[in-house]
């Protein structure tokens, strides 16, 4: 077992900002993402092919995928994929990325049924899609798992709880209830150029980032991304009756009590406040990430082992969870997330404390 | 006409109905959005359009007929009507003697259905062959579209160009048997050679029925051009002088290198056909079609300007060069989606530019406007089906806003996400104050990033504190599935309106109007209705 802080994982990449230097934040109801880039040297668009066209898949038992990569190129499998099919068979899900090389095939006997008492098995389909966000710390928590099929199940159950969707065993259940909602979901959020990866907030707090291995790979999972999985967090929140934040008004109250300028140059002013309040808070919350560092452990299960390939490896650390998919101490792949109970409040203290042991001097007389 | 029949009861749902029916008649396009697929979109046009009808048969008519309604909609809003029994429906606006009786009904479909013409014909033909599949064939729609289609002046050109679309119409409106009696008929009377209609009165009457009623012309160019549409024509004789089309369409059949006048598209179908004479030469091989295609592409003299517009980029492809006329390009969405994929060319810049002073809307209600105009990715539309398309109705709307108010300024959103509210601040600190906006336009598609309702909340404060008045309009280029196929709103203090041209900007603003006395805007639309110069056939009498 080895380590990996966050900063290393991350690195390269910024958040994106408008031309006044604020972070760009979009949001939706008590939900926010901040898009991260990064250099063009730091894409590999030519070097992976699309995972959503250049795979298929199929399985012989339960609780496994095999992927078959049709290319000529690699394939990093973004995390936790489903296959979701109209074929009579049962519908799986993956635990975690994965890498495929070119024109080879890779079995995953890690992976998990999402479709309770259906039975049959799939082949040669392309019928993806992802798995939503709030599952992922239960998925991520399966991975090495082969015995059984039922991996998944757990996760899906919580799902089908938060989600009111009363989903048992079938993911596809979940879908069928949001799709139409999920799709006007995507409608909220625009990928910006030279995407590389994606940090979500929820009432403030980081919730999940994830880090693609391109621009290119960015753009080809971005809807996939928006609408599957973080779309749940969307419609917990509207099941919560979360609402949009008001900063705008609240900056405006604020400077009024205190400036007597022309209206407009206080509309103005209450802009840039607001728009600098945001990008602090958001500042704020990827600071306190700064400070951790993961237990990484090598992820073998389906990985393909040889010496030049990448490797995967799962994170954990207090409060989160994750992936990554690593070369030469390059990331080509960055999935993490919060684990549901974890209050971010306690790595403050923590990090408070730990800020306080750097601070005293060693003993001495 | 007998004064509306409107209830004061009825008059508050009407109004809010005719508003929003308004809002989708400009904005409601088939194709996809940046959000949403083509069958989300249709879907939710025909239920708009369902509703409408049911709280009152006129109203879909009323608002087809306005100028600015989408060929979707008219289209949309005349398969309804058609698949309805004439009698069918409610009819709580207009006086049912008036309607009925007095042929309004029939002045509304035909002014409506002369509103898609202006859309183009194949937008009136996809009707046509929408009504073959939903198996729509009463006496009234029967009339209507051999009205219509033996009415065109140019039928020569369009029996060529649309010859399997047509032909498919009038075999579903005459009927499979019908069909062949008179296409038999047609065979017969060229043989006799004569100018005047020869046979039983019986076939007589049929003749008349049928075409001759509809047709502006003697009957034995009517057979011709039945027979071509119906593939019937060997051995039938098209000279220059009498079909110069067909004339030409009959030597490409044999030689394609010389033709000049046959549509591209008609030229490629007859040469990728094995059975052409020249298909061996010509078409056998992928370098033999590009040098075909290029050929083609030079020697055809047909196609019009727009379409030519629409082709630079394959032009160029084929390695042809061919000099358009930008500036007797109508369409300005061909214009705008050149310039995105190739480059804005000086050329295209002043074409652009002198279509928009074209377009410009004379009597302007607004003087000193402000415009925001949204750039961000959304407004792209669906990468597949309508790429660019917003974003070129929005930046020619906004165009022909400057060209139309004696004073515009323009402020355009600079991130890649959409931040309206920091471009509405923008425009606010750039307003001259000794010329002050009268109005402020807004376009987008309404989709805000920043935070949904931010823009909201600048301008209820701004609107609060300044007890400013003036309107503000959001101008969308889509509507949206979600939203019923209306307009995705910014915000209460806006004023929304969906456009697919700028020519539907004006009626709408128009029709913000009647909110004030709806029940005049209504009688008036009424009657412009029964002024509309409009029969369902050209000729009256023929005689045989």
């Amino acid at each position: 077992m080895n380590t990996r802080d966050f900063t290393e994982l991350l690195k390269g990449c910024r958040p994106v900002k408008d031309r006044d230097g604020n972070i760009i934040v979009q949001s939706i109801m008590n939900m926010q993402i901040v898009c991260l880039t990064t250099d063009k040297e730091y894409s590999l668009d030519s070097r992976f092919a699309n995972p959503l066209t250049s795979l298929t898949s199929g399985n012989r038992s339960y609780g496994q995928i095999s992927f078959t990569n049709k290319e000529n190129k690699e394939v990093i499998l973004p995390a936790q994929m489903a296959v979701m099919t109209k074929q009579s068979a049962q519908n799986h899900g993956m635990v975690k990325a994965g890498y495929v090389e070119p024109k080879a095939q890779t079995t995953y006997h890690d992976a998990g049924c999402v479709q309770g008492g259906q039975t049959g098995y799939f082949r040669g389909t392309q019928e993806f899609r992802m798995i939503p966000v709030t599952m992922r710390e239960m998925l991520f928590d399966a991975v090495g798992k082969t015995s059984g099929h039922g991996n998944i199940y757990p996760a899906i159950q919580k799902l089908g709880q938060d989600t009111q969707s009363g989903a048992g065993n079938y993911l596809d259940v979940y879908f069928n209830k949001y799709d139409k909602k999920l799709e006007q979901f995507i409608a909220h959020f625009e990928r910006p150029k030279n995407l590389i990866g994606i940090i979500v907030l929820i009432d403030g707090e980081i919730v999940a980032v994830d880090k693609f291995p391109s621009f290119t790979y960015a753009e080809q999972v971005w809807d996939l991304m928006i609408r599957d999985c973080y779309g749940a967090l969307a419609i917990i929140s509207e099941l919560k009756h979360k609402s949009n934040m008001n900063e705008f008004t609240q900056a405006y109250e604020d400077l009024k009590r205190s400036h007597r300028e022309n209206i407009v140059d206080l509309l103005e002013r209450a802009m840039k406040r607001a728009k600098e309040k945001v990008t602090a808070s958001v500042q704020e919350k990827i600071q306190e990430l700064l400070d951790l560092t993961f237990d990484a452990t090598l992820d073998t299960e389906g990985q393909p082992s040889g010496a030049r390939v990448p490797k995967s490896y799962v994170l954990k650390t207090e409060g989160y969870v994750g992936q990554v998919i690593t070369e030469n101490e390059f990331n080509h792949l960055v999935s993490v997330v919060k684990r549901d109970r974890f209050d971010p409040n306690a790595l403050r203290d923590l990090n408070e404390l730990r800020k306080k042991a750097r601070k005293q001097e060693r003993f001495g007389l | 006409m007998e004064k509306l029949v409107l209830t004061q009861k009825m008059l508050v749902s009407v109004k809010q109905s005719l508003i929003d029916g308004l809002t989708i008649a400009s904005g409601a396009k088939s194709s996809a959005t940046y959000y949403h697929k083509k069958d989300e979109q249709m879907k939710a046009i025909q239920t708009q359009i369902k509703n409408l009808y049911k709280l009152s048969k006129e109203l879909p008519l009323i608002i087809a007929s306005q100028k600015g309604a989408t060929g979707r909609f008219v289209s949309e809003v005349l398969l309804n009507e058609f698949k309805q029994t004439q009698k069918g429906g409610a009819c709580n606006i207009v006086n049912p003697i008036d309607w009925y009786d007095n042929g309004l009904s029939d002045k509304a479909v035909l002014t409506a259905l002369n509103n898609l013409g202006e859309n183009g014909l194949p937008y009136v033909l996809r009707l046509f062959v929408d009504l073959k599949d939903a198996k729509v064939n009463n006496e009234r729609t029967r009339k209507i579209v051999l009205g219509f289609i033996w009415g065109q002046d140019n039928l020569e050109f369009y029996a060529m160009k649309y010859r399997n679309k047509i032909a498919q119409i009038l075999r579903h409106t005459y009927g499979v048997k019908k069909t062949s009696i008179l296409l038999t008929i047609a065979q017969k009377q060229i043989n006799i050679h004569g100018a005047n209609l020869v046979g039983t009165q019986k076939e007589i009457g049929i003749v008349n029925d049928a075409i001759l009623k509809y047709f502006n012309g003697d009957s034995i160019r009517a057979f011709k051009l039945l027979l071509f549409l119906f593939k019937k024509d060997d051995g039938v004789n098209y000279s220059e002088a009498e079909f110069p089309l067909l004339s030409e369409y009959q030597k490409a059949k044999v030689n394609i290198t010389e033709v000049r006048n046959v549509p591209e598209e008609v030229l490629l179908g007859l040469i990728s056909s094995v059975r052409h004479p020249q298909y061996h030469t010509m078409w056998a091989t992928d370098l033999q079609k590009e040098a075909t295609k290029a050929m083609i592409r030079k020697n055809v003299k047909v196609t019009s300007v727009n379409q030519q517009v629409r082709q630079t980029k394959s032009t160029a492809k084929l390695g042809v060069t061919k000099t358009v006329n930008l500036e007797q390009a109508t369409d300005y969405l061909a214009l705008y989606k050149t310039g995105y994929e190739t480059t804005f060319t000086p050329e295209l810049r002043v074409a652009i530019n002198k279509l928009a002073e074209k377009k410009k809307i004379n009597g302007f209600f607004y003087k000193s406007i402000g415009v925001v105009l949204d750039d961000s990715a959304s407004m792209t539309g669906n990468k597949n089906e309508s790429k660019n398309t917003p974003r070129a109705i929005a930046d020619f709307t906004a165009k022909v806003l400057g060209k139309s108010a004696d004073c515009a300024t323009f402020v355009k959103t600079q991130d890649e996400t959409t931040d309206i509210a920091t471009s509405f601040i923008e425009l606010l600190k750039s307003e001259n104050t000794a010329n002050p906006y009268d109005a402020i336009f807004i376009l987008t598609d309404g989709y805000e990033n920043a935070y949904d309702g931010l823009t909201n909340e600048v301008i209820q404060i701004w609107k609060a504190e300044t007890g400013s008045q003036i309107p503000i309009f959001q101008i969308s280029p889509i509507t949206s599935a979600e939203m019923g196929a209306n307009v995705r709103n910014l915000g209460s203090g806006v004023v929304t309106m969906a456009i697919n041209n700028p020519a539907a900007l004006q009626p709408q603003i128009t029709a913000r109007l009647l909110e004030i006395d709806t029940k005049r805007w209504l009688e008036n639309q009424v009657l412009a209705l029964e002024a509309a110069p409009v029969k369902r056939t050209k000729k009256i009498s023929v005689n045989v």
